[in-house]
């Protein structure tokens, strides 16, 4: 698949995800962990949208990257340090991402 | 009721009569104040032969059976003491004044001799039992013999009767209790012995003279059975054919037709099997042959093509080509592969090989096409100081090439394979995990079946890679497992020996 599908597919559907705690409603580019808003920025969002779209399937960091990433700025560093990020604004569900083998990442398949 | 016979140990049977002589001696001494010191003593000594008798016929044989003439010498024995003991020490308890007469002591302490005749009697009549168990004409002699023995006896009984005329109610009896046992002892018992013996004698002496003519009589007709006998062993010593009539229309010629029928049958269907077998070779050996030549015909165009691709300068189209006609190639070693495994031609080479090179190198060259095509990632995780797995270098790459494009064709875009290699102090432990959607419990066991594919899948793969990687695996020795998590991902392990 090409990177334009993709990228399309991520920003895509205006529908609202929800995933335990999270809600997120791309139209107004929001996300709510139990009803409390929480502050994200362009690349954070993007992310944690594309990871709502597919509980449990896995992303690996360079992917994440260049879909993110659009303007491919990112790294693998940068994709680590995002998803910290998230993980410390999602507080006390911050396990809902978890790392697979070091090498990506994932929403928990059992909620 | 038939174990009761012959079944005792030594002391049981020896206790047993001993019993049977205390009963047997109770009538005596409640008589014993009417009747006569002699008859007393005589109807006691008499206790020991009858004791003889029960325990005769009680002892078991001799377990091990290797000396039976001291088995039976030193039970005879045993048994000796015993009833003359109790004989002699009933004869002096009620002895009266009156010593017993040498003769009546003899019969008390006989026994044991008693016991040893019995004993003998009983050894020969089994082996006579054997003897016609082997022999249809000995079988045959025993019941003509047996005829004479059931006329003889009571002719001979009879006539013995009527020559001695024993008088075993004497004139004048009173019929007191003392007077019966007076009688029983000292005129039933001498009598019915002396007319039993001349019977017996006479009986004996008929079976005796009657032996040879039985035998003869007997052997002229078993002579047609030995020959069928003779015949059959023949028949299955190889000989053919059988012979099919005698001049008799008995069951015997019967059985003779039928035998000559089923060793023709049998001639028949042996025959077929053998045409079967014969025509079932030749068809595997054109088998084999086939494949060899369907290898060479398909394989040496696609090398060809293969090297002329190579000699051509580089361009994308080129580039195309040439990835197309390696894949092609791969997938007719695969074919092959498979068809050898299943026709046992498959030629491995068991050594000692190095997973870790063979997982390296292929995903070093797989690694690029799974990012470029697919966007998956491949990483491996491999414990270092692994020892080296006994298998075939080159099967062991088709194995585990296999497992990665399974892998591969399984995971969405964005995904990672995972290989990694472990020990656990037995096997090498070779795990191929992949992000895919997995799949669903109830079709995991059916992942190794040829053409398995995925339900709903859009993978392209012939669904022969799984079935070559369980039997190649298998070949060497192996094992192979799946697990899978739907939704997660799923995880194909092979188990493979150490070397050495």
């Amino acid at each position: 698949m090409d990177r334009a599908e993709h990228t399309k597919k991520a920003n895509g559907s205006g529908q609202k995800l929800q995933w335990g705690p999270i809600t997120l409603r791309p139209d107004r580019r929001q996300v709510r962990v139990d009803g409390v808003l929480l502050d994200l920025s362009r690349v954070e969002f993007r992310l944690l949208h594309l990871l709502l779209q597919h509980p449990g399937r896995t992303f690996n960091c360079a992917y994440l990257e260049e879909i993110v990433w659009e303007d491919q700025t990112g790294s693998e560093q940068t994709v680590y340090k995002t998803i910290e990020r998230i993980k410390m604004k999602l507080g006390k569900h911050s396990e809902i991402i978890e790392s697979v083998w070091g090498a990506g990442y994932r929403l928990r398949g059992d909620q | 009721m038939k174990r009761r016979w012959l079944s005792a140990a030594p002391w049981r049977a020896v206790t047993d009569s001993a019993v049977v002589i205390g009963l047997l001696a109770i009538p005596l001494f409640i008589a014993k104040a009417g009747v006569s010191t002699p008859v007393l003593h005589s109807g006691l000594a008499l206790l020991a032969p009858v004791g003889a008798l029960v325990f005769a016929i009680r002892l078991r044989p001799d377990p091990d059976e290797t000396n039976v003439t001291a088995y039976e010498l030193a039970c005879a024995s045993a048994f000796n003491l015993v009833s003359g003991a109790l004989a002699l020490s009933a004869m002096t308890i009620i002895k009266r004044g009156t010593a017993a007469e040498l003769p009546t002591i003899a019969l008390a302490l006989s026994g044991g001799a008693a016991a040893l005749i019995i004993r003998g009697a009983i050894h020969s009549a089994r082996r006579w039992q054997d003897q016609c168990r082997r022999s249809y004409s000995w079988r045959l002699t025993q019941a003509k013999l047996s005829v004479v023995a059931l006329l003889a006896l009571p002719i001979t009984f009879g006539g013995a009767l009527w020559l001695i005329k024993p008088a075993f109610v004497p004139a004048g009896f009173d019929w007191s209790f003392a007077s019966i046992i007076t009688m029983v002892v000292a005129n039933v018992i001498p009598g019915l012995a002396k007319t039993a013996g001349i019977s017996a004698g006479a009986t004996l002496l008929a079976l005796v003279l009657a032996l040879p003519l039985a035998r003869i009589s007997a052997r002229r007709n078993t002579r047609r059975i030995e020959t069928l006998v003779r015949d059959t062993i023949a028949l299955n010593d190889g000989e053919r054919p059988f012979p099919e009539t005698d001049d008799e229309e008995d069951e015997l010629a019967q059985l003779r037709g039928d035998i000559h029928k089923l060793a023709a049958e049998l001639d028949r269907v042996t025959t077929d099997l053998r045409i079967e077998q014969v025509t079932n070779k030749r068809l595997f050996d054109s088998q084999h042959a086939l494949l060899d030549g369907l290898a060479n015909e398909i394989k040496e165009p696609i090398a060809a093509i293969s090297r002329g691709l190579d000699e051509l300068n580089n361009d994308r189209h080129l580039d195309n080509l040439r990835e197309e006609t390696r894949r092609l190639q791969v997938l007719v070693e695969d074919i092959f592969t498979l068809a050898r495994v299943e026709v046992d031609q498959l030629a491995l080479r068991p050594e000692p090989v190095d997973v870790l090179d063979i997982i390296n190198g292929l995903v070093e060259s797989i690694r690029p096409q799974a990012w470029e095509r697919a966007r998956v990632e491949m990483i491996t995780d491999i414990e270092s100081g692994l020892p080296l797995a006994l298998a075939d270098q080159d099967r062991m790459t088709q194995v585990m090439r296999n497992l990665l494009q399974t892998a591969l064709r399984r995971t969405e875009p964005g995904g990672i394979v995972v290989v990694s290699a472990k020990t656990n102090g037995q096997a090498l432990i070779i795990e191929v995990r992949d992000t895919g959607k997995g799949i669903e419990p109830e079709e995991l066991p059916y992942v190794w079946d040829r053409y398995y594919r995925p339900k709903e899948s859009h993978a392209e793969g012939t669904g022969l890679g799984l079935t070559l990687v369980k039997e190649l695996v298998e070949a060497m020795h192996g094992e192979v497992q799946a697990k899978s998590t739907p939704g997660e991902g799923s995880c194909f392990t092979i188990r493979l020996p150490h070397a050495g």
